[in-house]
């Protein structure tokens, strides 16, 4: 990866996010809060439970790491090869995986004027 | 016209063509004379010919992440995700008053910018920033014309027909129940076994509370005040001789309301909020969202029970750790909105809950605490705040449609969403000012009129665009809308919208009646609880519950003072004095009971009726046994021999 990598994961970051809002709150499953369905010898979820469409604490502490690797990780590579430090696409090999990529997004980049090699 | 009586419809008009108030014109204007301050800061770099990285910090000043477009290259994709992120600090001040998130992202994008930029960068970074701005001012302008022009649009409406729905509003408001004849059916019941459930478990568990966070609506605080309204209004209203469970069950939310897990925020608050880090009174400085609605609960507790505890020092006492704890009582809680009162009375009046926030809901519970707090006490606070409250309320914090402006900054004087709706501020506003709260609901009765829909068999509901939003947990539903206009319209004994409302909640927000209890799993515990408060209520008893309580009569007469729970619910216990007048269902089976009697005349034989055996006497104490067969709706009387 090179150039734009950075850039097109900061769009990811958002898009995400926002992504994920969406579904969540124009989803067509029906709520039912456990709060209101608690009763005293019931065996419905009390408020120590996970609530349906709420994840627990465990999951959400999940999230967060994953969050946080994902954000490293990817970050991390995206902006090492934008900023050079990341070995270019190798255009001898067809199987090469970042040849793969840099023909994915290289057009784009191109036209915003982002590749400074093809405007040379 | 007096302050009480005073028109919000004509209060724009008397702010001229100016829809401001000089407060809210005053705060603007510091924070565009602060921002030109910093804009011109900002583009001297250029004009000086500093160094790209001062040129590009200078940007920064100009919007956040505005320096990245000096950067240039990918950089310059910063700009709009700065602009999200300072969205989202917007958000984390609003939600938790955090203060410096805004600042933070600001500035710290302007540094951050000024380190990136070693080369000449984009060069029309300064005019593509410029034009950005103009652009977002244009935006600004062009829809707070329009929003103007829907609000006197909507003024000119509710202008025309505020007068003959007012006319209606004062016929339905003056059919109050009688006093000495209320008593809870069997649906009541079922939706009163919902908030006993939940208060009278023990006091370190919290099952059937919705718990997510406790910044804002879903916060396990404003479930309890509004758990405690129900049961306030099921004492005072029908129940006003019974203690056993019913008090134990207020007392226990009024503990919990102690607990740190329920007042804690505000430590954070004080410390990322007013930057105090040693003191975390959370009834000393603003908090209006603590002080008014606890002192509103507490209040309408005592009022409605006779029960004088939280009057002693120390009786509320909030502790933080085993070194520190924060004494209060009632004196001192609504003492704290009337010195915050005090405090703002030059600036806006109405003061914040979370640092910075002003919330005109919250500060009609911080009214009705002085309310309740008059009437228990003789006190003047509606007196002497009132008035000048109403004038503030009309000239800074209402739009041009006479709405209720739902949120302003206290520092930067900028107005932002919130939605009450008439129906809700007039509720409250029943409880001190009856006749603006008439209005109010005029209005409100109005325009909830289009959202009836008549159904083939007769009767009707409310059905609103979209999926709503349950504000007690963040989820998409309607039970919170729909239970907040039961209780406006029960307040103001509007029967065709209340029975709207209820077949609304009992047909589209799951119902579930089950072993006894009646809830609805598409709402939060908040939303639950204020559908029990309406289903309970009727005309004038929110307003009586804090401002009249029962008779001094019932007060001083007989009670039961204990009943087994579930096994034995009550639907009426009043008194007139010297005799007692109980009617029970049985809550789990049914049966041969036995039942406390207090407060009675020690020595003193009593004519029974519906009990086991024709008498009783009180002993030395004032109590006596009655062993009652329960079975259906079960009367039990209890008169002087």
């Amino acid at each position: 990866m090179a150039c734009c990598a950075f850039a097109v994961f900061l769009l990811s970051q958002i898009l995400w996010p926002v992504r994920g809002l969406y579904v969540r709150f124009t989803g067509e499953r029906v709520y039912q809060d456990p709060a209101a369905s608690w009763r005293p010898d019931g065996d419905t979820a009390s408020s120590a439970h996970p609530q349906p469409g709420l994840p627990g604490a465990r999951f959400r502490k999940r999230v967060a790491l994953l969050l946080v690797a994902e954000l490293s990780l990817g970050g991390g590579i995206a902006g090492a090869a934008s900023a050079g430090l990341w070995p270019v696409a190798d255009q001898t090999d067809p199987s090469s995986i970042s040849r793969t990529f840099d023909a994915l997004h290289a057009p784009i980049c191109s036209a915003l004027g982002l590749r400074e090699e093809d405007a040379r | 016209m007096t302050a009480t009586d005073s028109d919000f419809l004509s209060a724009p008009l008397a702010r001229g063509r100016s829809p401001k108030g000089p407060v809210t014109a005053a705060r603007q204007r510091r924070s565009w004379l602060i921002y030109g301050t910093f804009w011109l800061l900002g583009l001297l770099p250029a004009v000086l010919g500093l160094s790209p990285a001062w040129q590009a910090a200078g940007l920064g000043l100009w919007l956040p992440g505005a320096g990245f477009a000096a950067v240039g290259g990918w950089a310059v994709l910063l700009f709009p995700l700065t602009l999200a992120l300072f969205a989202f600090s917007i958000v984390a001040w609003f939600w938790a008053g955090l203060v410096l998130a805004p600042v933070t992202v600001w500035l710290g994008a302007a540094v951050i910018a000024g380190f990136m930029a070693d080369t000449a960068g984009w060069p029309a970074g300064h005019i593509a920033v410029a034009l950005v701005m103009a652009g977002i001012t244009l935006y600004v302008r062009s829809s707070g014309a329009k929003s103007l022009a829907r609000q006197e649009e909507k003024r000119e409406a509710r202008a025309a027909f505020v007068p003959s729905s007012l006319a209606e509003v004062k016929e339905q408001a003056a059919a109050v129940p009688a006093a000495d004849a209320r008593e809870l059916d069997e649906e009541q019941l079922q939706s009163a076994r919902y908030l006993f459930d939940r208060a009278l478990q023990p006091l370190d568990q919290w099952n059937g509370f919705t718990i997510i966070d406790q910044f804002q609506p879903a916060a396990l605080r404003y479930q309890i005040n509004h758990m405690g309204f129900a049961l306030g209004i099921l004492q005072g209203a029908y129940t006003p001789n019974f203690t056993g469970y019913l008090r134990d069950a207020q007392r226990n939310l009024i503990t919990k309301y102690l607990d740190r897990k329920v007042w804690g925020y505000w430590v954070y608050e004080s410390c990322w909020g007013h930057l105090n880090f040693t003191n975390f009174d959370p009834a000393d400085r603003d908090n209006i969202m603590l002080t008014g609605w606890f002192g509103m609960h507490v209040g309408q507790y005592m009022l409605n029970s006779g029960d004088r505890t939280y009057a002693k020092p120390g009786s509320l006492t909030f502790t933080l750790n085993s070194r520190t704890a924060y004494e209060h009582d009632i004196h001192s809680i609504i003492g704290s909105v009337a010195s915050n009162y005090e405090h703002y009375k030059s600036q806006f009046c109405l003061f914040p809950c979370e640092p910075n926030w002003i919330y005109p809901i919250c500060n009609h519970y911080g009214m009705s605490s002085l309310a309740v707090h008059d009437r228990l006490f003789g006190t003047d606070y509606t007196a002497r705040y009132l008035p000048h409250w109403l004038e503030k309320l009309d000239t800074e914090f209402t739009d041009a449609s006479g709405s209720i402006i739902g949120l302003r900054s206290q520092h930067t004087g900028i107005e932002f969403p919130f939605p009450v709706g008439e129906a809700g501020y007039a509720t409250f506003a029943n409880i001190f000012a009856p006749e603006r709260a008439q209005k109010l609901w005029a209005v409100a009765r109005k325009e909830i009129e289009p959202a009836l829909v008549t159904l083939p068999d007769g009767s009707e509901e409310i059905r609103l665009p979209g999926k709503g939003l349950d504000p007690g947990n963040y989820r998409p539903g309607f039970t919170g809308a729909f239970g907040s206009f039961l209780t406006s319209a029960r307040e103001f004994g509007d029967e065709r919208i209340a029975a709207a409302a209820q077949n609304s909640l009992d047909r589209q927000c799951g119902l579930l009646v089950e072993g006894g209890v009646r809830s609805y799993t598409g709402g939060s515990n908040i939303a639950n609880a204020n559908a029990v408060m309406g289903r309970l209520m009727r005309t004038g008893d929110f307003r009586r519950s804090f401002v009249e309580g029962p008779s001094e009569a019932a007060l001083k007469g007989p009670v039961l003072a204990e009943a087994r729970y579930p096994d034995v619910l009550v639907a009426r216990a009043f008194s007139h004095g010297d005799d007692l007048e109980l009617v029970l269902y049985p809550g789990a089976g049914g049966g041969l009971q036995t039942l406390r009697l207090a407060r009675l005349e020690p020595g003193r034989s009593y004519q029974v009726s519906g009990a086991e055996g024709q008498s009783v006497t009180a002993d030395e104490a004032g109590e006596a046994n009655l062993q009652v067969v329960l079975k259906g709706r079960t009367e039990v009387s209890l008169r002087p021999a």
